[in-house]
């Protein structure tokens, strides 16, 4: 057998780039994508905000700090789930063994389709020909025999490159990066090495794997990893644990009430997903951050499983009225926990499709055509109008 | 209440009592069996859950009229322990049961018979006399494919039709059904099938166990009454709707086999030691001239069996639960058996060769 070939795809700032191929007058200039411009965090930063320091994650207050002349768009959901819808479809016409990491980031083990379509750098620039030329978009890929090495290679290559390690070249490769770059080193574990001596995966991978485990957990899989040895095979389909949606308020809000719309477009976003995806949720999560920063989640349990964004929505309604009476509310998210796929035993008297079912299906065909938000309950629609006011 | 019995007939009826008794009731009496007088000569010996009530007629030798009620647990322990052949059963002060039997004594805690529920009427039932052996093999052929999940009330039984002259007993769990017929001459003619709940079915069995001579059945006022000799038993009829079951019994699957029965059976008994304990996920590979029965478990290993079959179709695979087919075939009385598949999303049935009215539909597993 070959030996494995692995391609860990990545695109480069997902959100940001699309944003820049939907708004042409924002190509070339720095973009941040965020919630609420004083309140919520970096989303994606593209390429021309990188400079100014903006990084993902990064509070909106500071990036905007940073770089005060960057154009702040908020996100559209549907539009990169339907990027990423198009983006897996390639991968999938090259080989089913695809592990998704997120919307935008995955890994593809190539090595029984290079008969067909070359060796594994023709099908990376393959890949990222078909993504830039039918999607639109800029990717980075990388290439070598284990996974982690391939995801390394690609955030060498980006923005917009390839990069691929031979197996030969691992070594030499890894030798000089700082161990940081391991997979599993957080700052505990990286103070714990430069205390032993140990900058660079090649520090770690010419010590005795002994002398390390006496000092750091862990030092074994560590010191393993650092000879470019990684046996986890590429999952495709790996399940996802929760799904979920969350806003972060313009202004803190008062009272069920006031939420209650936010809740519910949250909900039916949930729903619509997971009826994308054909699975179900047993758990319904909502999660609350409070004005002094203070975060609750509260769970309940859900008998029969369900993927009706209505359903999430009491349920999460019913949570939010115990557990945060009148307390002024910055944030709150709602999340599909527990999936369940579909069973695979088949039924003997199929149950007629229920008057929500039927509902679901036609508001999702209708989100297919038109758009997530053609038609949204008069709530929502109320809510949105109100923050587009306050914003103007 | 003062009474002499044979220790024997009244482990009899404490058997049965102690079936029903419900010790997990919030009515702590319904834990109890029910014991009274009923003239000089007999005595009641009776218990329900409120579904399901058995009474007991048992010859006994009686001093003086009354009742009580005792946990219905202990009782039956207590008696089946005694080394007497007589037992010597009496109420003291505060509902106390005074139970003696050659040496042994025993004073145990009862509670008044007053406040035991009401048992069903089964006097004014208009009954009919049936083939014992006959009922029990209905029962059998279709009890294990009754529904457990408490809240699909139209599952949880088995529908029992009678024309006078033909029975059938049906039961499903919305995955499989079971589905036998028998001449059951002199039966009750119902106009629509009962469907009996699942704990009836197995008293009824219990009831009539073992028993050659003839039964008496009969549906009264909602309630479904069995009576053998002295013994009457009267389940609540459910009320759910159960489900029409003709339209899930396909009449053409095209692709059929017959196989030997044991055979069969053996080679999946074998082959899903390997399957998923969850699920029991089995597939079944037809082509020409072999059936395979295959099992892949990724934590386990894989296992698979092939057999010589008599089939000329188009080759099909199909994913099962090999509990239901095993379940079933362990029914079947015949030497042989067919299996007609459809397709590999459709309803399979299986039916022994030898033409008797008894057959399984199975719905496939996505596998």
């Amino acid at each position: 057998m070959a030996a494995a070939a692995i391609i860990h795809v990545d695109m480069d700032a997902f959100y940001a780039s699309v944003e820049q191929r939907d708004h042409p007058e924002l190509r070339g200039r720095p973009v941040i994508v965020g919630g609420h411009p004083t309140r919520g965090v970096v989303l994606a930063a593209s390429y021309e905000v990188r400079p100014f320091g903006v990084r993902s994650a990064m509070s909106m207050v500071q990036a905007r700090r940073l770089a005060p002349n960057a154009v702040v768009v908020p996100p559209r959901f549907d539009a990169y789930s339907a990027a990423s819808n198009e983006i897996f479809a390639i991968f999938a016409a090259v080989t089913p063994l695809v592990e998704p990491l997120s919307l935008d980031e995955a890994f593809l083990d190539v090595t029984g389709s290079t008969t067909l379509f070359g060796p594994p750098s023709a099908i990376a620039t393959n890949i990222r020909r078909r993504i830039a030329e039918e999607v639109g978009l800029p990717a980075s890929a990388g290439i070598a025999s284990v996974k982690f090495v391939a995801k390394m290679a690609s955030d060498l290559a980006k923005p917009n490159g390839q990069r691929e390690i031979a197996a030969s070249e691992i070594g030499a490769f890894l030798a000089p990066l700082p161990v940081h770059r391991l997979w599993g080193v957080g700052p505990k574990t990286e103070a714990a090495l430069h205390a032993l001596g140990l900058r660079t995966i090649g520090d770690i991978a010419s010590q005795d794997p002994k002398r390390i485990e006496r000092h750091v957990s862990g030092a074994r899989d560590l010191w393993t990893l650092a000879q470019g040895i990684d046996p986890r095979p590429v999952v495709p389909d790996r399940a996802a644990k929760s799904i979920g949606a969350e806003e972060t308020f313009g202004e803190d809000l008062r009272g069920a009430d006031a939420v209650r719309p936010h809740i519910q477009g949250q909900a039916l976003r949930v729903g619509r997903r997971l009826r994308q995806a054909g699975i179900k949720t047993r758990v319904v999560q909502l999660k609350v951050k409070f004005d002094d920063f203070s975060l609750i989640t509260r769970q309940q349990t859900l008998e029969p499983p369900t993927d009706d964004g209505q359903t999430l929505y009491r349920v999460a309604m019913e949570l939010l009225t115990v557990a945060a009476p009148n307390k002024k509310i910055r944030l709150t998210g709602v999340s599909a926990q527990a999936l369940t796929g579909p069973q695979p035993q088949l039924a003997l008297f199929a149950p007629p499709p229920s008057r929500p079912d039927r509902l679901n299906a036609a508001l999702d065909r209708i989100a297919e055509r038109f758009g997530g938000d053609a038609v949204v309950p008069a709530d929502v629609r109320n809510q949105r109008r109100r923050d587009d006011a306050d914003d103007s | 209440m003062d009474f002499k019995i044979d220790k024997n007939q009244l482990l009899r009826g404490l058997y049965l009592a102690a079936g029903i008794a419900d010790r997990k009731s919030t009515m702590p009496i319904l834990a109890n069996v029910l014991i009274r007088t009923d003239g000089k000569d007999r005595i009641l010996c009776a218990a329900t859950d409120l579904t399901v009530a058995v009474m007991a007629t048992l010859p006994a030798k009686v001093e003086k009229d009354g009742g009580l009620t005792v946990t219905a647990r202990q009782f039956f322990e207590i008696v089946k322990g005694l080394s007497g052949e007589e037992v010597h059963l009496r109420r003291s002060e505060q509902n106390w049961a005074d139970i003696r039997s050659g040496r042994a004594e025993f004073k145990v805690v009862g509670m008044a018979e007053r406040d035991y529920p009401k048992l069903p009427a089964v006097s004014e039932a208009e009954m009919f006399k049936v083939d014992s052996p006959t009922l029990l093999d209905m029962i059998s052929k279709t009890i294990f494919s009754v529904s457990l999940d408490e809240t699909r009330q139209h599952l949880a039984g088995v529908l029992f039709e009678s024309d006078g002259n033909e029975a059938r007993m049906i039961s499903t769990d919305g995955h499989r059904l079971s589905k036998v017929g028998r001449k059951l001459p002199g039966g009750p003619k119902l106009a629509a099938g009962v469907l009996i709940p699942r704990k009836g079915v197995v008293e009824i069995r219990r009831v009539l166990e073992g028993r050659q001579t003839p039964c008496e059945v009969g549906v009264q006022q909602g309630h479904f009454v069995v009576r053998a000799d002295d013994v009457a038993l009267s389940v609540k009829l459910s009320d759910g709707q159960f489900p029409p079951y003709d339209q899930v019994i396909p009449k053409d699957n095209d692709r059929t086999l017959t196989v030997e029965r044991n055979e069969l059976l053996e080679a999946l008994r074998r082959v899903s030691i390997m399957a998923s304990d969850k699920t029991w996920g089995i597939r079944l590979g037809l082509d020409k001239g072999k059936l395979s029965i295959e099992a892949d478990n990724p934590d386990l290993g894989n296992a698979r069996e092939k057999l010589d079959v008599a089939y000329k179709g188009v080759a099909v695979q199909v994913g099962f639960n090999a509990r239901y087919f095993i379940e079933l075939l362990t029914e079947m009385g015949s030497r042989e058996v067919r299996v007609e598949i459809a397709g590999e999303l459709d309803p399979a049935i299986i039916r022994p060769a030898d033409g008797t009215d008894y057959l399984g539909v199975i719905m496939p597993m996505r596998l």
